[in-house]
């Protein structure tokens, strides 16, 4: 079973929240070799004149109106043979959402990560600078930001220390809603016993460094607890940006 | 004056065919569009007895705050006022702007003739690279003209969308990015999807030396046919242009670097002498020399090693009657091997001296398995054979009811063996007894995998099962052709190919696909795994290594012949046989050649290895030690 918290906050700066978060969970008891799953998304918008909070809202629904009706079907006994991989169905559905950016929201864009869990699998798709992370005993980033920043650091012209305090830090390299065709991040691990999915966007890594991260959510028993008091840290920190996080924790055997 | 201008709120075109602007311009058609301006092809009507056709660019100035749209119509102005003093014959005419409330728009001479990222769509091959050199020389004479200009100007936006070539095949700048200036500053996430611009551009530098590299960018897309908008920035030496389009000459390509280069000093360090090395590649250009200080230091690092055919001495031969398809196993001082001349092989490692042989009566393809003193081999007399390691002679024999290709996996103290019978076999492995059948579609040659208390297995039939250790099927996967590659497993996923090309990744608990990966022929070679890298070969000839978590492939290897057998990691590098009949050693992370050893014939089987040596078979009868 699945046990999550959210938070979903505006930041002190802003006047909007950009940001949207969708979660989906799933269940079913009887003769199945999967009976849970769960769809996580976050979503960063950005284009100014409120195309930003619509793209965000767009792309995310767009993608997990796509991901349920292939996979959930799937997952409900639609299809048994040759059906798509997990990778083609979260990419052909991140291409929907770019399209439909593209053609409802010109000029926009957004960021999008969504984790699929499933099995004791987690599969996530990725453009942009949202990340996900597994925080346990320790927090490993998942992840690879599609930011100018993060292309500097790749190639060795900027340190890292240096990224946190680039100028640029904002300027990504993709985006959902911006080529067609785009290219998407796919990667997928086991669940490991013990810790915690993590999806947010740059509003909470931006002011909040890992091992901060770590920290507040280790303190807390309650994903709930846990998204509320790193929101509370990012706005003590300034809370420049808009704060949304997703905290997912598997209980028993799936 | 009539105002034309449609009502809306959105940035939308406020332009309908037909609309006449200022009593002057007819709308004929929208041209194009981007982010907040409209391009219009409009006839100007001062001329009535002559078609005169204009380029009308509108541009839409969305800020709310009134103080900040006039300076932006302000800024607007001053530009056009700048277009309108250059005078080269590759920039076209301005000829009329004003603003009308929201709206500014710039008229300017029609350019009937087509950008050159729409030659580039429209042609299915490469651009001859004289065309595009000459296309270079073009544009740096007049480039060149823009950064001696009083004041000078740094164009910013060069890239193929942005050129277009007339109907006379004359090159024409046509935009001046004039609608910059209308971007509201925006806080909050920007996109940088240029691709073509330089590293400064990002920080808000822009000079000559950023057109240079605009310019490189430009010619590497057009000759490279590699759009660098869905590319990573600045990651050029990830794409050598000779690499991808063979007819590039060496010194334009060098040439395209240097322009690309990272650090502005590095590039041509003006459009004169960038221009002098394009001419050398135009037709009927004159060769000059390049200095080797043009070469970026990427380029001239990527110096494959040194590989030797020779280099390699077999520790020992040994030669058997009949071709080795299977895999040898290393296990207390003796190298195991079953031939097609039936008999297993019992040598010494360190000499390749016979110890003993064992005669099957059919022959022995698959990789023997070793419990305590037994070996287990299966061989085509429809037999599993149990063989005493010490004295070669047979411990029990079990019947299945047609020819084994497959390899036993011993585990949990049963043997499990597939069989051309379409069963998998579940065998004491002390006693040779059955313990139980589970029916499948079709002969299984592939070697089972046991892990969890899971058996898994692939299938002629080209199903993929799970079974538990009671022989009940958990999940069953299907692909298109046969699977007689053996599957191996990491990060949770099942890993093996199929003859249909594809190289599966199935979440093992529930045999969902999670990935697969295409390559150009079928897979029978079986997968391995090692540092998160999923290495395998493919009759397409390929030695593949693909990432397990993102199915991103990280290098391929060409061999000269179809890679049907099974790859081993060993400290670091991949050994891999090819139906070329090399053995192949490349390194894991990098793919690069190490070295290769040929032998008489097609290498279809695995090899093993201890920390010295490796052994393996090949279909010249023989088996070979290479020291390691």
């Amino acid at each position: 079973m699945f046990r999550f918290g959210i938070t979903y906050e505006t930041g002190r700066v802003r006047q909007s929240n950009e940001d949207c978060l969708v979660v989906i969970t799933s269940l079913q008891q009887g003769d199945t070799a999967s009976p849970y799953y769960g769809l996580f998304v976050v979503a960063d918008g950005m284009g100014g004149h409120e195309q930003g909070e619509r793209a965000s809202q767009l792309a995310a629904q767009t993608f997990a109106r796509e991901v349920i009706s292939r996979f959930g079907a799937q997952w409900l006994g639609g299809v048994s043979e040759n059906s798509e991989s997990i990778q083609e169905i979260l990419e052909s559905s991140i291409l929907r959402a770019n399209q439909a950016v593209m053609l409802n929201l010109p000029g926009s864009g957004t960021t999008l990560t969504a984790a699929l869990v499933f099995s004791r699998q987690i599969f996530f798709t990725h453009i942009g600078d949202s990340r996900a992370y597994l925080v346990g005993k320790e927090i490993r980033q998942i992840t690879h930001d599609h930011s100018l920043v993060q292309r500097l650091v790749d190639q060795g012209h900027i340190s890292s220390e240096e990224a946190g305090r680039f100028a640029q830090r904002n300027v990504l390299l993709k985006a959902v809603g911006q080529v067609e065709g785009i290219e998407t991040d796919f990667l997928t691990i086991p669940w490991e016993k013990g810790s915690r999915l993590l999806l947010c966007t740059d509003g909470l890594w931006g002011v909040l460094s890992d091992s901060e991260i770590l920290r507040i959510t280790g303190n807390y028993e309650s994903p709930q607890d846990a998204a509320m008091a790193l929101s509370r840290q990012a706005n003590i920190m300034g809370g420049p940006d808009n704060i949304s996080a997703i905290i997912v924790e598997m209980t028993g055997e799936p | 004056m009539t105002n034309s201008l449609r009502q809306h709120t959105g940035g939308t075109a406020s332009l309908v065919v037909g609309t006449t602007l200022e009593n002057r311009y007819l709308v004929i058609r929208v041209v194009g569009s981007g982010g907040m301006s409209w391009v219009y092809q409009a006839r100007d009507m001062r001329f009535p007895s002559v078609t005169r056709l204009a380029a009308v660019k509108e541009m839409l100035n969305p800020s709310k705050d009134e103080a900040v749209r006039q300076t932006a119509v302000q800024s607007f102005e001053r530009e056009a006022n700048l277009l309108a003093t250059l005078n080269h014959p590759a920039i076209p005419r301005v000829y009329d702007y004003f603003t009308i409330g929201e709206r500014s728009f710039l008229v300017m001479e029609f350019v009937n003739g087509k950008d050159l990222e729409a030659i580039l769509t429209e042609s299915n091959d490469f651009l001859p690279t004289t065309m595009v050199a000459h296309w270079g020389v073009e544009l740096c004479h007049v480039i060149h003209y823009l950064h001696h200009h009083q004041p000078p100007v740094i164009f910013r936006d060069i890239k193929p969308s942005n050129i277009m070539s007339d109907e006379h095949e004359n090159i024409r700048l046509v935009d001046f990015g004039i609608a910059k200036l209308f971007e509201p500053d925006r806080k909050g996430t920007m996109i940088g999807t240029e691709g073509y611009s330089p590293p400064e551009q990002y920080r808000g530098e822009a000079g000559p030396l950023s057109d240079v590299y605009a310019l490189g960018a430009t010619l590497h897309h057009l000759l490279s046919r590699r759009d660098p908008r869905i590319e990573p920035p600045f990651s050029w030496h990830d794409r050598p242009l000779r690499q991808i389009n063979p007819s590039v000459p060496e010194g334009l390509d060098q040439a395209v670097m240097k322009a690309l280069a990272y650090e502005p000093e590095q590039r041509f360090q003006d459009m004169k002498a960038f221009q002098a090395v394009l001419a050398q590649f135009t037709e009927g250009g004159q060769p000059i020399v390049v200095s080797a200080a043009s070469v970026a230091p990427a380029v001239a690092a990527a110096v494959a090693p040194a590989t030797s055919e020779d280099g390699i001495q077999p520790k020992w031969e040994f030669t058997c009657e009949d071709e080795i398809r299977g895999t040898p196993v290393i296990v207390k001082d003796t190298v195991l091997v079953g031939a097609y001349d039936n008999n297993l092989y019992a040598l010494k490692p360190s000499s390749g001296e016979f110890i003993w042989k064992y005669a099957a009566e059919g022959g022995l393809t698959g990789k023997p398995a070793v419990f305590e003193d037994n070996i287990i081999v299966g061989s085509e007399d429809k037999r599993v054979h149990a063989v005493s390691l010490i004295t070669g002679k047979v411990a029990w024999t079990y019947y299945t009811e047609a020819e084994v290709r497959s390899s036993p996996t011993i585990a949990e103290g049963h043997v499990f063996i597939g069989s051309d019978d379409a069963k998998l076999h579940a065998i004491n492995v002390m006693y040779g007894r059955g313990a139980w059948k589970t029916e499948v579609d079709g002969p299984i040659r592939s070697t089972p995998l046991a892990s969890s208390d899971r058996i898994y297995f692939g299938c002629e039939s080209g199903d993929c099962y799970s079974v538990d250790l009671r022989g009940e099927i958990k999940w069953k996967f299907h692909s298109k052709r046969a699977i007689t590659s053996s599957p191996c497993e990491g990060n949770g996923l099942l890993y093996f190919g199929s003859v249909d090309s594809l190289l599966y990744a199935l979440d093992i608990k529930s045999g969902w696909a999670a990935w697969r990966f295409r390559t150009n022929n079928a897979i029978i070679s079986s997968p391995t795994i090692a540092q998160g890298l999923v290495i395998f070969g493919s009759a397409d000839g390929r030695i593949y290594a693909v990432d397990g978590r993102s199915s991103k492939e990280k290098w391929h290897f060409e061999t000269e012949g179809q890679v049907t057998a099974n790859p081993l990691v060993q400290g670091g590098l991949v050994y891999c046989g090819s139906v070329d009949g090399h053995l192949y050693a490349l390194e894991l992370m990098t793919g690069k050649l190490r070295w290769k050893f040929l032998t008489g014939g097609p290498i279809t089987g695995g090899i093993s290895a201890n920390e010295e040596m490796i052994v393996f078979g090949s279909t010249d009868h023989k088996i070979y030690a290479l020291p390691l």
